[in-house]
Order: C-alpha cells, then sequence, then structure tokens
C-alpha cells in the first residue's frame, strides 16, 4: 500500500493565550491520497482553514504529527517550511493574493521561478497555463486589470506552474458569483485530472461536496464525517 | 469617545508615532538650536561688554605721547570716561623655544573703561610692579599656570613678569595674532595685562602713553571722534562696531544665521511627508470604521476631529521635543563655538524667539500634514468607505513594462513598487536626498573654506610678515631685514581709513600701501587692475558693502587727509578690510610719506629669530603659522558641522525607516503571499533592500545637486560675513555623508526585512490586496 501524500495524527492546534486559549482543531486524524480532490467542509470557525495552513506549511501544530509530500512538517524550522512551500505546494487563496505590480504572466512566473526554474522554462511553463485556464490573451495584463474570475484563473495558474504535489484552496469561489464559480471549479477539476496534482479545497458551501471525490466535514476541530463520492 | 479613539490610534501607530515625533523634534530643534545658540553668543557678548565697559573708541598712536594732550583731547570731543594706557607690542618668550606674538596692555588698576574679567588669581595691583595678568586661552596653550614667570621682549626691552592671575578684556575678548584676518586662532597672542606706571618704568617711557579708550556718549559720536583725533599721529582707529570681537561674532551670527532657517524648512518640509504618510496609512486604515460611524449618523467633523486628534497629540509632542531638543543643541553648539573661538563661559537663556519657532514649526508642519487626510475624510461617503481599504490598482505603460521586467522576480517586484504611487516615491527620494545634500552642503562649506584659505596663502610669496613696533623710514626698515637674513622685504605702510561711495554708503578699512610693483604680497584679482595712484584696489567684502565695482568713485578720509579715488580693482583676500593703494599715495595719506610700518619678507627662520631681537620689531609671524591657525579653527568648527551632519544623516536614517515601516504595512498582504509561495528569507530581503537601496542610490544621486544647491546660499551667507570661499564641490565632501546614509539604509533594510519575514502568513494571506 503507497504511502499517503498527507498524513496527520491526532493534530491539536488552539489559538490565545492562558483562560483565552481557544482550541481550533483536536487531536485530527486524516489522511489524503496522491491525485485526490478533496473537499473540507464544515461551518465558520470548524477549524477548515487552519487544517489547510498545517498542510501547506504556512503555520505548525501544537501537538500531533503533520507528514505531507514526504515533509515531516511537525518541528520544521522555518527555513525547510519555506523550501517546502517553494517545491511541493501551491496556494490558491479565497482574494486571489496576486501581487498587483506584476502582470499575470509575471505572477505565473513568480509561482515558478521559486522553485529555482530558469527564466525562459518559466515564462514557457506561465505561457501554457494561463492558455489552459484560458487567460492565454491577457498575460500582459496586471491584476487589476483583470475581473475576479480571470484572476482567480491566473492565481490556480500561479500555484500549478511549479507542478505541486498538493494544491491548497482556501475558499476559491467565495469571492466570486455562482456562474464564474461553477467555471473555477470546473476548471480546477480539469486540470487535478489533467495533472494528477492533489487538490485539497476549503469551503463552507455544502454544494461543493458534489465537486469533489471526497468530502471531509469538520465539526468543532474534529472530523465529523469522510463521504466518498 | 473621540479621546478614546485617538489614543487607540496612537498605541496602534506604536513606534511609528515616536519615529514622527523624533524625526520632526530632532530636526526643527536642531535649526531652531542654532538660533538658540547664536542669540546666547551674542547674549554673552554683549553682557560680557557692558560689564567690562567695552570703549566707543580706541585710538592707538604711533608713538607714545604724554598722557595730559590725549585727556586733553577727550575733553575737547566731550568724551567721558577715558583712559589712557601704553599698549606695546612684542615677542613672549615660552618654554619650548617658540616665540608667539605678545599685545602688552599697562593700564590702570581702576580703570572705568575695558575693564579686566579676572578668571583666576587676583587682579591688578600697583604695589606688584612685577606680576601680570594673562589671556587664558594663550596660558592654556602654552601650559601657563599662575605662579609661572613668563618672559618679554618688548623692542630692546627684555622683562620677566610673574603670572598673578588669568583676565579677559572686553577689547581682547577674541584675542589673535593676526586680526586682519576674521577668523580668530585663539592662544595666539599673549595679552599681557600690567599696572601702567610699571609698564612704562619697564620700557623707559616713563609718563608716556599710546592709546586712549573713551566712551562717546552723546550725538554726533563720528564728527566728535574725527575732531579728537584730528592731528594725532594715529595708528589705529577702532571705534566700537569695528572692534575685532564684535565683527567676528557678528559675522559668526551673520554666516550661521543662515544655516538655522535652511536646516529647518528641509527637516520641517521631511517631517511633513512622513506625518501624510503616516495619517494617510491610519486613514486608510480605519475606512470602514470611520463609513459606519458616517453611516450611524456621526457628522463629518467628527470623523475628522478622529485624524485631527491624534495629530494634535503628535504635534504637542513634536512641539515639546522640538523646544527640548532646541535648548541642548543650543547649548551643545554655543559651548562648542565659545570652545572653538576662546569665548568667555557662554550664559545660558531660554530665548523665546528660537523656542517658539522650534514649537511653532513643529505645530504647523504636523497640523498641516493633516489637513490632507482630514480633507479626504472630509468627502467619504459612508457607502464608498464601508467597502474598507482603498485597494491597489496599478497599469503601466507598456515601455515601462518592458523596461521593469528584467531581474528575478523580487527585484520587479521591488522596481514596480516605486513606481505604484510615484509621487509618493519622488517625495521620498527628494526627502532622503535633501537630508544628504544638507550633510554634503555642510562638507562642502568646510573643503571650500579651507581651498579658501589654501589658495590665498598658496599664491603668497613672503614667508613672514613683520610689525614694527614704530614707524620707520621705508629704507631703514628694509635695511633692518635685509641685514637679518631676509632674501626678499617688501616695505609697507598700514593705516587706518574709512571709505565713502558716491551713494553715501561707508565701510571702515585699512589701508595698506605697497610697492609699484608687489612681488610678495600677491594680490587675487577677481576684477580690474592693481592699484595705481589715485586707484585703488579693495575687497571683494568691502565692494560689497559698498556695493561698488571697477571704475566707480570712492572717497577716503583717514585721521590726516581726505582724497577722491576711483576703483581699480576687487580682490579676493581673507583680510577683508585692507585696501591697497600705492605706497607713496598711502603715506601721503596717511601722513606719514616714507614711513613702514610692516615688513613683508622672504627669509628662512633664522633670519626670522634674529628679526625678533632687534628692538624696533615687535612682532614676526610666519604664513605657515598664520595658515595653519587658520586651518585649525576650521578644523575645531567642522566638529561643529559634525553634529549637525549627523543629525542631518539620523533624521534622514530615521525617515527611511518610518517610510520603509509604512510601505511595508500597506503590503503586509503582498510580503505574506510571497513567503506562501515560498519566497525565502534571501528573496524577500532583495525585494526590500532592492526597493530601499534604490531610492536612496537615487537620492544619493540627487544629493550632489542638492547639497551644491543648499551649499550656495549658505555659501553667500558665509562670503557676506567672512570672506569669499567659493564654492569647491569634491567628491569626499559627498562620499562621506552617502556612504553612511548607504549604510543607514542597509540597517533600515534589515529591521524592514526581519519584519516582513515575521510576518502572520496565514492570518495575512487571507486579506484582499487588490480590486
Amino acid at each position: 500500500m503507497p504511502e499517503p501524500l498527507v498524513k496527520l495524527e491526532g493534530v491539536g492546534k488552539s489559538y490565545g493565550s492562558g483562560a483565552g486559549r481557544q482550541p481550533v482543531l483536536d487531536r485530527l486524524s486524516l489522511e489524503m491520497e496522491a491525485g485526490e480532490f478533496v473537499v473540507v467542509l464544515g461551518p465558520s470557525g470548524c477549524g477548515k482553514t487552519t487544517l489547510l495552513n498545517l498542510i501547506g506549511g504556512l503555520d505548525t501544530a501544537d501537538s500531533g504529527r503533520v507528514h505531507a509530500c514526504g515533509v515531516e512538517l511537525t518541528g520544521a524550522d522555518r527555513a525547510e517550511l519555506t523550501a517546502y512551500r517553494a517545491r511541493s505546494v501551491g496556494f490558491v487563496f479565497q482574494f486571489y493574493n496576486l501581487l498587483p505590480t506584476l502582470t499575470a504572466q509575471e505572477n505565473v512566473e513568480a509561482g515558478v521561478r521559486v522553485a529555482g526554474v530558469d527564466r525562459e522554462s518559466a515564462r514557457e511553463s506561465a505561457r501554457s497555463l494561463l492558455a489552459r485556464v484560458g487567460l492565454g490573451s491577457m498575460g500582459g495584463r496586471f491584476p487589476s486589470q483583470l475581473s475576479g474570475g480571470e484572476q482567480q484563473r491566473v492565481a490556480i495558474a500561479r500555484a500549478l506552474a511549479k507542478q505541486p504535489q498538493l494544491l491548497l484552496a482556501d475558499e476559491p469561489t467565495g469571492n466570486l458569483d455562482e456562474e464564474t464559480a461553477a467555471g473555477v471549479l470546473d476548471l480546477m477539476q480539469e486540470l487535478n485530472k489533467a495533472t494528477g496534482t492533489t487538490f485539497v479545497v476549503v469551503s463552507h458551501n455544502p454544494v461543493l461536496a458534489e465537486e469533489g471525490k471526497r468530502a471531509v466535514h469538520l465539526s468543532h476541530g474534529r472530523l465529523a464525517e469522510v463521504s466518498a463520492i | 469617545m473621540l479621546l478614546r479613539k485617538a489614543v487607540r490610534d496612537l498605541r496602534a501607530m506604536g513606534v511609528r508615532a515616536l519615529l514622527i515625533v523624533v524625526v520632526i523634534g530632532t530636526g526643527v530643534g536642531a535649526s531652531a538650536g542654532i538660533s538658540l545658540a547664536l542669540h546666547d553668543v551674542e547674549r554673552t557678548r554683549d553682557s560680557f561688554y557692558a560689564q567690562r565697559q567695552l570703549a566707543d573708541l580706541d585710538v592707538r598712536l604711533q608713538r607714545p605721547l604724554s598722557p595730559r594732550t590725549l585727556r586733553r583731547r577727550a575733553q575737547l570731543a566731550a568724551a567721558r570716561p577715558s583712559e589712557t594706557r601704553l599698549i606695546l607690542s612684542g615677542t613672549a618668550l615660552v618654554p619650548g623655544g617658540e616665540q608667539p606674538a605678545a599685545e602688552v596692555v599697562g593700564m590702570s588698576p581702576a580703570a572705568r573703561l575695558n575693564t579686566l574679567a579676572v578668571i583666576a588669581g587676583r587682579g591688578l595691583s600697583s604695589s606688584a610692579p612685577h606680576e601680570a595678568l594673562l589671556d587664558p586661552d594663550f596660558a592654556k596653550r602654552f601650559g601657563l599656570r599662575l605662579g609661572d614667570r613668563l618672559g618679554l621682549r618688548l623692542g630692546d626691552h627684555r622683562v620677566k613678569l610673574r603670572i598673578r592671575g588669568l583676565a579677559r578684556s572686553p577689547e581682547y575678548l577674541l584675542a589673535t595674532a593676526n586680526p586682519d584676518y576674521l577668523v580668530p586662532a585663539p592662544g595666539s597672542l599673549a595679552v599681557v595685562f600690567l599696572p601702567r606706571a610699571a609698564l612704562q618704568r619697564m620700557t623707559g617711557l616713563a609718563h608716556r602713553v599710546n592709546d586712549l579708550a573713551v566712551d562717546l556718549p552723546g550725538s554726533r559720536s563720528e564728527r566728535r571722534s574725527e575732531r579728537l583725533v584730528a592731528g594725532l599721529p594715529v595708528a589705529r582707529v577702532t571705534p566700537r562696531s569695528q572692534q575685532y570681537s564684535l565683527r567676528l561674532t557678528n559675522a559668526d551670527i551673520q554666516a550661521f544665521s543662515t544655516f538655522a532657517p535652511v536646516m529647518g524648512t528641509i527637516f520641517a518640509l521631511v517631517g511633513l511627508l512622513l506625518i501624510v504618510l503616516s495619517l494617510h496609512r491610519l486613514v486608510n486604515s480605519q475606512r470602514r470604521e470611520l463609513g459606519a460611524l458616517l453611516a450611524l449618523g456621526y457628522p463629518s467633523r467628527t470623523v475628522v476631529a478622529t485624524v485631527l486628534l491624534p495629530a494634535a497629540f503628535l504635534a504637542l509632542t513634536g512641539g515639546l521635543l522640538a523646544m527640548a531638543v532646541t535648548i541642548g543643541v543650543g547649548r551643545l553648539v554655543a559651548e562648542e563655538y565659545s570652545n572653538t573661538v576662546g569665548f568667555p563661559a557662554t550664559s545660558h537663556a531660554l530665548a523665546y524667539g528660537p523656542l517658539a519657532l522650534a514649537a511653532g514649526l513643529a505645530i504647523g508642519a504636523t497640523m498641516l500634514a493633516a489637513v490632507v487626510p482630514a480633507y479626504r475624510l472630509s468627502r467619504l461617503e459612508p457607502t464608498q468607505a464601508m467597502r474598507g481599504e482603498r485597494l491597489s490598482s496599478f497599469g503601466l505603460p507598456a515601455w515601462v513594462q518592458r523596461a521593469t521586467a528584467l531581474g528575478p522576480p523580487a527585484v520587479v517586484y521591488a522596481t514596480r513598487t516605486l513606481l505604484r504611487r510615484p509621487l509618493l516615491s519622488a517625495a521620498t527620494v527628494v526627502s532622503i536626498g535633501a537630508a544628504i545634500g544638507l550633510g554634503a552642503a555642510l562638507n562642502i562649506l568646510v573643503s571650500s573654506t579651507n581651498s579658501a584659505v589654501d589658495a590665498e596663502f598658496a599664491q603668497q610669496s613672503w614667508s613672514y610678515s613683520v610689525d614694527l613696533a614704530r614707524p620707520l623710514r621705508s629704507s631703514r626698515a628694509v635695511a633692518l631685514a635685509r641685514q637679518a637674513g631676509a632674501r626678499r622685504v617688501e616695505a609697507t605702510i598700514k593705516g587706518p581709513a574709512h571709505l565713502r561711495s558716491t551713494a553715501g554708503r561707508g565701510a571702515d578699512v585699512q589701508l595698506a600701501g605697497l610697492p609699484g610693483r608687489p612681488a610678495l604680497l600677491r594680490l587675487d584679482l577677481t576684477a580690474g587692475s592693481p592699484p595705481a595712484p589715485g586707484r585703488i584696489v579693495i575687497s571683494e567684502q568691502a565692494a560689497r558693502d559698498l556695493q561698488v565695482g571697477v571704475g566707480d568713485r570712492l572717497r577716503m578720509s583717514t585721521p590726516a587727509a581726505h582724497a577722491g579715488l576711483t576703483v581699480a580693482g576687487i580682490a579676493r583676500t581673507l583680510a577683508t578690510r585692507s585696501t591697497y593703494l600705492p605706497r607713496r599715495q598711502a603715506g601721503a595719506l596717511l601722513s606719514s610719506p616714507g614711513i613702514a610700518t610692516s615688513l613683508l619678507i622672504q627669509a628662512r627662520s633664522a633670519a626670522a629669530r634674529r628679526l625678533r631681537r632687534q628692538p624696533a620689531v615687535a612682532r614676526v609671524t610666519s604664513r605657515a603659522s598664520a595658515q595653519s591657525a587658520e586651518r585649525e579653527m576650521i578644523k575645531e568648527l567642522t566638529g561643529l558641522i559634525s553634529v549637525l551632519q549627523a543629525i542631518s544623516l539620523g533624521v534622514g536614517a530615521l525617515f527611511l525607516v518610518s517610510t520603509l515601516a509604512l510601505s511595508f504595512l500597506d503590503r503586509r498582504g503582498e510580503f505574506a503571499t510571497l513567503a506562501a509561495l515560498g519566497y525565502g528569507r534571501a528573496q524577500i530581503g532583495t525585494a526590500v533592500a532592492g526597493e530601499a537601496l534604490t531610492q536612496t542610490v537615487v537620492a544619493a544621486a540627487l544629493s550632489i545637486p542638492l547639497g551644491i544647491l543648499i551649499a550656495s546660499p549658505l555659501s553667500n551667507s558665509i562670503a557676506e560675513a567672512w570672506f569669499e570661499i567659493g564654492l569647491h564641490p569634491e567628491p569626499p565632501s559627498f562620499v562621506w555623508v552617502i556612504v553612511p546614509a548607504l549604510a543607514l539604509a542597509l540597517l533600515a533594510v534589515a529591521h524592514a526585512t526581519r519584519r516582513a519575514l515575521r510576518i502572520d502568513i496565514a492570518a495575512t494571506v487571507r486579506a484582499r490586496l487588490i480590486d
């Protein structure tokens, strides 16, 4: 049996201190296989984003073990986490987080070159990915010259450009209208199939569960239900 | 509620609020501190003059006369009180073989004018004829203490005196061996005070005096002073206004008084920009809550007050700090100045003018800076405001986009960030450039002054100047020098004169008579031709004071004669009061035809030593010692300049740190995104450094023209006050400020990078960045 791409064992995470300490994840254990499309669902404050941050190396767990893409994230230092993010993980954020002074093409390139890819290859890869997300003619535009949906497509291209093993998306459609959101989700599913990259998408929208191959329901920091589709 | 919000906002601003207060308070306070120091210097001088009864007029004679003659003259001119004195020039014999110039003042121990301020030991006493009081700067320079013995050579008399006390007199407040030059050399002249009768006995001049000090109360003092000196064998007439220490301190006050407004304006602008940025940031980060207040029905003025209240707090704190810094810098500068020029202990006073200027400028600049964000708030619509921060909207022309697309993403990002708010970037660069430029300007002034001094001395061919103890026939004076071993000799005659232009402007000058073709004294003519009969050469300062040029007519008056003259040429000289005529005409005007009062010689040191031993010689000064004294003085002044430079660079560095911090706050989300993408310390550091160093490098480049621009009015001010220094911007003037500025920029970068890497990435990436 192959090793799961992401493995969480008894992970705990709290915020605040003293009496005001607020547990967010409570002894959570979870596994995700390579190539999966996982949707993480749950109400606000249930720990979805915290889970994503721990898997993405943006934050560290207080207890338990987080292992992803062959890297032991528990106890990893800042430099190791940075290297892990640079090589193995792509992020898609709710508000896209494109760098406003870089063009769409340059934003995607910025996502590739951090992985050590040379300039020419990065340019080629960015161009082809932008074409793939339907923005082949918009590479020279700055983010503020793009619509929300287009920005999110650029963000997805940026996340995939370095060919990560794992793509983490935090409410990727939360800021989009219904039609655009559907388009973005379709694109992600298509890319999941085409690239074999594992997608972990966080949302509080239960409708999204239908889109995933597996839905993980969180409640009060614990795994409430895992449903395969 | 508003007050609570203001306190909360200030707490949120944290270190930035402190930086704003420090930048504005230090910058403005340093500038006003200069004004306060000048006020202290002027006050100290004037109170010393008042306490010590500085005489209105001092008349020095070429030869001693009976005191009765002088007293009668004083009575005729209705001068009262008056003091007759015997003042002799000579040489001090100090340990180590040096033979510095000396001036021995024989005066009444109970004098009512030009009285002595005894600093250590006891005052003059007729019962102690061999005990003298000595100038404290001279004593300090040569390590002389109370009770030590000091040898003097006065003509053919050698005397030995015991030092009874250390004392300053108002007329020798800034004693210098080279009063022709308006840069004093403290300790270069041994001013020795003795009971008059004792000096008369020692020198065989019983009942003879050669100096009259008088007060001329009432009106028409100029006419009365002319009557007083008419027909007397006058060597020098010094009205109070031409008194050396008064002229020097006035010149310094005039020169440095330009520094305060120039520095004040630069620092106020830098502070203003910083406050605009901070308050703009404050307003932008609170748009949502301010919009909510408007939606709840709060009037616009309440919302505007949310900016004005923190601004008022910053203004008041900045004003208080500015006043404190004014007092501190004022005392520091006044003390430094006093130590440098040899002034008595400075008395400090809290002058309202500079303090009000400091507080007013700091408060005014801060409140002015609050106007822009307050205006924007007053026009805020609730619906628009509640959408939150104004988000980034960015575009570039294609060619700029291409030109800035070179290099790794971190560099492209840094370059484009500077173009995001071009006006802000430009203002930041200009502000930092002005701070560096100010430091460079101060260096330019010092190096230009040194260059002017070096140039003046370098072109001279004389090696020693010799002041005669009494006027001699020129031929005899020349023979004296030749016998001592001088290779070349030029005899000159010097005396007091007054010039008046046809427009009625007047100037007291020193008339110097030169040989037909002077070979040792080289005049640096900036216009016109050398002196000729009826054609005078005047200094650039005299030309400026009289507002005349080559070919203009002047009228010269001496105690003995009047003459109409044409300006033949204008000379650049450190001896700013000197004017030059052919010796024959000068001798006639000074009623001393064929007479010399001083010599310029080209000789070895042995010849100078022999000359010093001559009874007819009062003092011998080497060109090298005069030059080194001037350079030493300028070197001492650079200590003062360094303080101002440090403040200037410090303010520039604080400004850079603050703007970087503000810029960083505006882009926290972007740095978090870079970090989330896997960019590490090196790449984020590159982005921050690229941005800060680009700004600093451009600012450093800009500081070159700005430095010259700032130095220009300061140089003019120095030229009016001291002597023409020109502007000689040399690379080291800039290197010495640009290198520390770049080092400070690197520190600012390290600080900003550390902050960027400490961001809570997970929390920050969830914020919205772009419209």
